[in-house]
């Protein structure tokens, strides 16, 4: 495909997205004719190293791989991290927003309304929290506080679309997906850019983690939160590895025997290949994103198994075993912060 | 209509209004005296007039620091300082260098405008010869006498409309960067040493000599009907016309032509070339974006474009009706349907919206479209800034963009025509169902708010008033009674999913009401939000703004420039005359309506070489895999060069002979030898190093099928397929998961992916599945079926273990092997002979020895792993739970999404249905659906 915006540069290409799932799951089975399966593909592309190779950045960081949680919705900055005293003064006193940037939605009578929580410093830094942050209070201080940031637009997915590519409008790279352009990932096995989402795709679906129009490379690499995390990765019911078996080895001989006849049509042999490999991963993958492998008091630590905390805190703790693993980008949704009226009731729910 | 012929030259620059100081000279060496002057014409001057002639200068009324840079006296005089700005002849003196060095003063003054390093070694260089300021007419002498000189390491010249600065309306392009700009002419065939079959051969025939290399030879007989078959038709060769072709007598030239004429005339046709014009035009049968809303009539637009193809619509106009069907024949409900082109693009507008953001996006969206669809030229590189690689100045972008201010949105009636298949609108009772049951919901919460509202004012010994009354009335809010009173948060949360279902459903609804997705030309109405279908004011020019269309400061609608009235590309030499500007050669008229009419005129012309070079780049792309320019989108500097530009131009020019038809296009290419060689080089070696990249067409490129064929390949060898044309979009199976995965759309889910209850319905080529953007057919998308965002240049080809998932683990792949292997018992006598007929239906082809007796080997194997195996009858939900947040309070509900169809849900042949035998010659079916010659085709 074009790049959408080929004024950023003629170096700006598409590529085959073969490599995402190559990459995919199969990972950390670290199967040598996996990695081997890799290395051809990167080698065949341009010759070249892989566009995922690691590469230094611009400045010397501290930050090797970020965890980027995004709270669908959004948490109110009014009512958590950026305390507005003047509201209280200011308390169900009626305004009216006028110009031609206004939407509908912000038309009519409008009231300003204070915080129902109270706020207090927390640690060292004095940081302004909303005291019902039990627990984040604690860590105050581990936390950069940054206050300057602002979408164009009330509207949800224009909203993320900005919030993840900068532009309202979708169709440009994600963070993630800039973050590998730059940096390349730590683990080749992996894919460096991963997303968890709910069980719901957070509004505007997969353009929130789209590569744009950087190569295909570095587009993010969903996983189902719930049942297999790749569509049919296991067989149809009472089908045993046994049986596939026996019908993989016949559309070998069939393969085989067509691609004799065809010398120099590399794809056939790429495919073929793809099949072994398919059939190693779906015995193998779901034990490596199962997180019961880890002690009881890790997942304790995350609130894992005890409600409400349970799903949030999975996807914290997958997260962060994949980022152990060397993935650099991880994004994780947690969806329902879009709290209109009751907030003391809906953010209150959401806090710790 | 007259088309001027253009300028298409290297054109000097020209440089007025200069104040020259005369009688100039210095001792200089008379060739160091020319080079200072060269460069003083070429480079210096242009710096000193973009960078500082504004502020110090041009306005003697406010001249900055009292400094004149307008000529070499006042740089000698200096400014306030009273120092000299250059000292000829000492640059390390010279106050200007350093200045322009950021070094004590920096100017100019802002980062943006900083000097290049170049420009400021230029006036570095310039000082030290002495700084001479050669006159005006020396200056024009200059240019004239090195203008050819200049014009190889400067560029080539374009004259456009021009950008918002002179360097970039001066500057130069690199002559091959030009290519799809240039006038077309029909090129003289080229002379080769050996015989060829057809025009198209001699071309490519001379690039094979210069290569040194000789072609494949041509396709066996089995190869060509199975490859010119899924070309055309998307569909496998059924045996019988295999047959035909093998056993007529006539010459391999004379019967493939009838096989090719044959299927030119299937109906499958216009399917299978709708198929790649909708991947350009991004079609969806829904909105996108927060509420991705149903677009009940993209259907129509989708099987215009069918029967376009199908009687072989001439090209000039298809494109008419589409850019303007409805300013061409208003009256014709065909021309109204194939304006949807225009509205493809993802577009809503919500109440949390800005209307003016929503407007522009569209009109960016269909500038940026028609570019890239007619023109192979993206154009939103210009929105924001004149473009960086090609003549597109962003006064051009915004002059396009004005053809279509007076363009809106409307569900124009638009009666059913008698070729449009109007079938299963029955399904409506279904929504209608849904429809009552929504209704009921809400009425209930109605009635039990209303309750306790009553009671509450009943408490206060009052009688009850409606909430909106006791607000008119100016009651204290104290004295109303509270909002939402008595509703549990799960019946605000029912409430809210009621009555948002209700909105969607009248979209859904629409679907069978003789409607056309369409525009009109008028003035714009002033929305502020669009949550039901649209319908045709009774006024287009009653109510609303006539916009005025203005160059947008970095893209933004509220940073309006210099306004621009409707226009075409500057940099083609093609004009548009529209007998009424003498001074403005591409001009489009500007009346509300008409614009789009003279646009499509523009583009349909056979003059305009760059839609022509389009059009034909993209049908050659279509049957070769690779446009001969590669880049079927992008025609300018960033895209690839045409492999063999004189072929190009000779099929554009042919085409247009042709009378712009797309089947004897079709029938041209297809009869050439290039078509028809091997796909495998007898000397694959010794081609592949004469030719890394396959372009020189010396074998026929395999490919392999893309996601719609594979699965209506499946159903046609299956025996399922229904043939059946066009009709509102049908669903078929998918990933239970998907189809039942919380669809988030603006503050409720979307309805799950029920599928078409029947079979038959379900069984429908792929080009009718409903296509919605906010929820993919997953095997669709592993198989590389672009998003409909943005217009599809070329399908990506991957090779992923999700595919092979799919196609080996995923239920349609695996009930398509077990119908065929029902057919197959059915149809044979025993099982060499069904082994055989599963060989000549899914690869066209008879067995091997050895393929045959592995078949059947494994058949009688598999039949007795199956003896031994139960299968459980799937189960079919009625309904869903969904765990759903009430939005205001936070708190969760539960509640059931009946799936209205399932009731009448017929079932494929499963597993549990078939013996044991059946199943087993299953494992044989679903191995040949996997295998390589199925999926590729040579």
């Amino acid at each position: 495909m074009t790049p959408r915006f080929p004024c950023l540069g003629r170096q700006v290409r598409s590529y085959a997205t073969r490599r995402d799932f190559l990459y995919g799951l199969g990972a950390s089975i670290g199967a040598v004719a996996f990695s081997q399966l890799l290395a051809d593909e990167s080698r065949s592309t341009d010759g070249t190293k892989s566009l995922l190779s690691p590469k230094p950045g611009h400045f010397a960081a501290k930050a090797k791989r970020c965890i980027f949680l995004m709270m669908e919705g959004g948490p109110s900055h009014i009512d958590t991290f950026d305390p507005k005293p003047k509201l209280e003064e200011m308390h169900l006193q009626e305004f009216v927003r006028e110009g031609e940037r206004k939407s509908a939605m912000e038309s009519g009578r409008r009231y300003y309304v204070q915080s129902p929580f109270k706020f207090h410093c927390a640690g060292q830094s004095g940081a302004d929290m909303a005291e019902n942050w039990e627990h984040l209070s604690g860590v105050a201080d581990e936390i950069c506080f940054y206050r300057g940031c602002q979408v164009d637009s009330v509207n949800h997915p224009t909203a993320m679309y900005q919030m993840n590519t900068g532009n309202r409008f979708a169709g440009d790279p994600a963070l993630g997906a800039w973050t590998l352009h730059g940096l390349g990932t730590l683990n080749q096995n992996l894919p460096g850019f991963v997303v968890l989402p709910e069980v719901s795709h957070p509004q505007g679906g997969a353009a929130n983690w789209s590569n744009g129009f950087l190569p295909a490379d570095y587009q993010g690499t969903p996983l189902r939160p719930t049942g297999s995390p790749i569509l049919d990765l296991q067989p149809p019911p009472g089908i045993t590895p046994e049986h596939q078996r026996e019908n993989l080895d016949l559309l070998q001989h069939l393969n085989t025997r067509h691609q004799e006849k065809r010398p120099g049509h590399a794809q056939l042999a790429a495919r073929m290949a793809s099949y072994e490999l398919a059939f190693r991963m779906q015995m193998e993958v779901p034990g490596i994103l199962d997180i019961a492998q880890e002690s009881r008091r890790t997942l304790d630590l995350y609130g894992v198994g005890s409600e409400p905390t349970d799903a949030f805190g999975r996807k914290c703790l997958l997260a962060c075993r994949l980022i152990e693993q060397g993935v650099r980008f991880v994004q994780l949704y947690a969806g329902t912060w879009d709290s209109h009226d009751y907030i003391a009731r809906a953010h209150a729910s959401l806090v710790r | 209509m007259r088309y001027g012929c253009g300028m298409w030259l290297v054109r000097s620059v020209l440089l007025a209004g200069l104040v020259a100081l005369s009688g100039w000279f210095t001792p200089l060496a008379r060739a160091q005296s020319l080079e200072a002057e060269q460069l003083f014409a070429r480079e210096v001057l242009p710096v000193l007039k973009t960078k500082c002639f504004a502020c110090h200068g041009q306005d003697s009324e406010d001249m900055k620091g009292d400094f004149s840079v307008l000529s070499r006296e006042g740089l000698l005089l200096g400014g306030e300082s009273g120092e000299p700005a250059i000292v000829p002849g000492n640059p390390e003196e010279s106050p200007l260098l350093s200045a322009v060095r950021w070094e004590d003063l920096e100017m100019p003054p802002k980062e943006n405008d900083r000097l290049s390093g170049r420009q400021i070694s230029a006036i570095e260089k310039w000082i030290s010869l002495g700084a001479p300021w050669p006159d005006d007419d020396r200056l024009q002498d200059l240019q004239e006498e090195q203008a050819d000189d200049w014009s190889v390491t400067d560029g080539v010249r374009v004259a456009t409309s021009g950008g918002l600065s002179v360097e970039w309306t001066e500057r130069g392009y690199a002559a091959e960067d030009l290519w799809a700009y240039r006038p077309l002419k029909q090129p003289d065939l080229p002379k080769i040493s050996g015989q060829v079959a057809t025009p198209i051969d001699a071309f490519i025939q001379r690039q094979l000599e210069e290569l040194g290399i000789s072609p494949a030879g041509l396709a066996d007989r089995h190869t060509l009907i199975r490859r010119a078959t899924f070309d055309l038709t998307g569909l496998p060769p059924p045996p019988q016309e295999i047959d035909a072709f093998l056993q007529d007598a006539a010459s391999d030239e004379v019967a493939f032509a009838k096989v090719v004429d044959r299927l030119l005339d299937s109906p499958h046709y216009g399917e299978h070339q709708a198929r790649h014009w909708l991947d350009v035009v991004r079609y969806a049968d829904s909105a996108g974006l927060a509420n991705d809303f149903e677009r009940p009539h993209a259907w129509r637009y989708r099987d215009y474009v069918v029967r376009s193809f199908n009687a072989d619509k001439p090209y000039d106009q298809f494109v008419r009706e589409q850019i303007a069907g409805d300013e061409v024949a208003p009256d014709d409900p065909e021309m109204l349907v194939a304006t949807g082109f225009l509205r493809m693009g993802p577009w809503e507008l919500t109440g949390m919206e800005v209307a003016r953001v929503a407007r522009q996006k569209f009109l960016d969206d269909v500038t940026d479209t028609v570019g890239q669809v007619f023109l192979s030229h993206p154009m939103q590189c210009a929105r924001c800034h004149d473009h960086k690689f090609d003549p597109i100045p962003t006064r051009d972008y915004y002059r396009l963009q004005a053809a279509f201010a007076t363009t809106q949105f409307a569900g124009r009636e638009a009666s059913f025509l008698r070729e449009e298949n109007t079938d299963g609108f029955d399904e409506r009772k279904y929504l209608l169902e849904r429809q009552a049951r929504y209704k009921e919901i809400l009425s209930g919460i109605q009635a039990k708010n209303r309750a306790a509202e009553e009671a509450w004012y009943r408490e206060r010994g009052r009688e009850w008033i409606s909430r909106n009354e006791a607000r008119q009335q100016g009651l204290p809010e104290e004295d109303i009674a509270p909002r939402h009173i008595g509703l549990s948060a799960e019946d605000l949360g029912m409430e809210r999913i009621a009555r948002k279902g209700l909105q969607r459903l009248a979209w859904e609804l629409d679907r069978y009401k003789p409607f056309a997705f369409a525009v009109y030309s008028g003035l714009t109405p002033q929305w502020k939000s669009v949550y039901s279908p649209l319908r045709m004011p009774s006024d287009p020019l009653a109510k609303g703004e006539l916009e005025k269309t203005a160059i947008l400061t970095g893209g933004d609608p509220f940073s309006s420039g210099q306004e621009v009235s409707p226009g075409v590309l500057s940099c083609l030499p093609l004009r548009y005359d529209n007998g009424m500007s003498q001074q403005d050669s591409h001009a489009l008229p500007d009346e509300i309506e008409g614009r789009r009419a003279a646009l499509a005129d523009w583009i349909a012309s056979p003059e305009n070489a760059l839609a022509l070079r389009s059009i034909v780049n993209r049908v050659w792309q279509w049957h070769f895999g690779q446009g001969l320019a590669g880049n079927t989108n992008n025609f300018g500097a960033t895209g690839k060069k045409p492999t063999h530009p004189e072929l190009l131009d000779w099929l554009a020019s042919t085409f247009v002979e042709d009378g712009w038809s797309f089947k004897r296009l079709h029938r041209r290419i297809l009869l050439s030898e290039a078509y028809r060689r091997a796909s495998v080089h007898p000397q694959s070696q010794k081609w592949k190093e004469a030719d890394p990249n396959g372009t020189s067409l010396a074998v026929f490129p395999a490919r392999r099928l893309s996601a719609e064929e594979i699965r209506d390949a499946m159903l046609a060898i299956s025996g399922e397929l229904n043939r059946t044309s066009g009709g509102i979009p049908i669903r078929p199976e998918i990933n239970t998961e998907v189809a039942l995965q919380p669809r988030q759309v603006m503050g409720t889910f979307a309805a799950a992916w029920q599928p078409s209850p029947l079979p038959a319905q379900r069984h429908r080529r792929s080009l009718y599945i409903h296509q919605i953007r906010g929820l993919r057919v997953p095997f669709f998308e592993v198989f590389n079926q672009p998003s409909p965002e943005t217009p599809c240049e070329v399908r990506d080809i991957s090779t992923v273990t999700p595919q092979v998932f799919s196609l080996w683990n995923g239920v349609q792949a695996n009930d398509r092997a077990l119908a065929f292997a029902a057919r197959l018992v059915k149809e044979s006598t025993d099982e060499r002979d069904a082994i055989r007929r599963a060989f000549r239906l899914a690869f066209g082809r008879h067995p091997e020895v050895t393929e045959l007796a592995a078949c059947v080997d494994h058949w009688r194997k598999m039949t007795r792993r199956h003896a031994g195996l139960q299968f459980p009858a799937p189960e079919y939900l009625r309904e869903v739970v969904r765990q759903a947040i009430e939005e205001n309070t936070g708190e969760r509900f539960t509640y059931r999404e009946p799936l209205e169809s399932a009731r009448d849900f017929q079932p494929d042949l499963k597993m549990s249905d078939a013996p044991a035998r059946t199943r087993g010659l299953a494992d044989v079916c679903l191995v040949l659906f996997n295998s390589n010659e199925f999926v590729y085709i040579d």
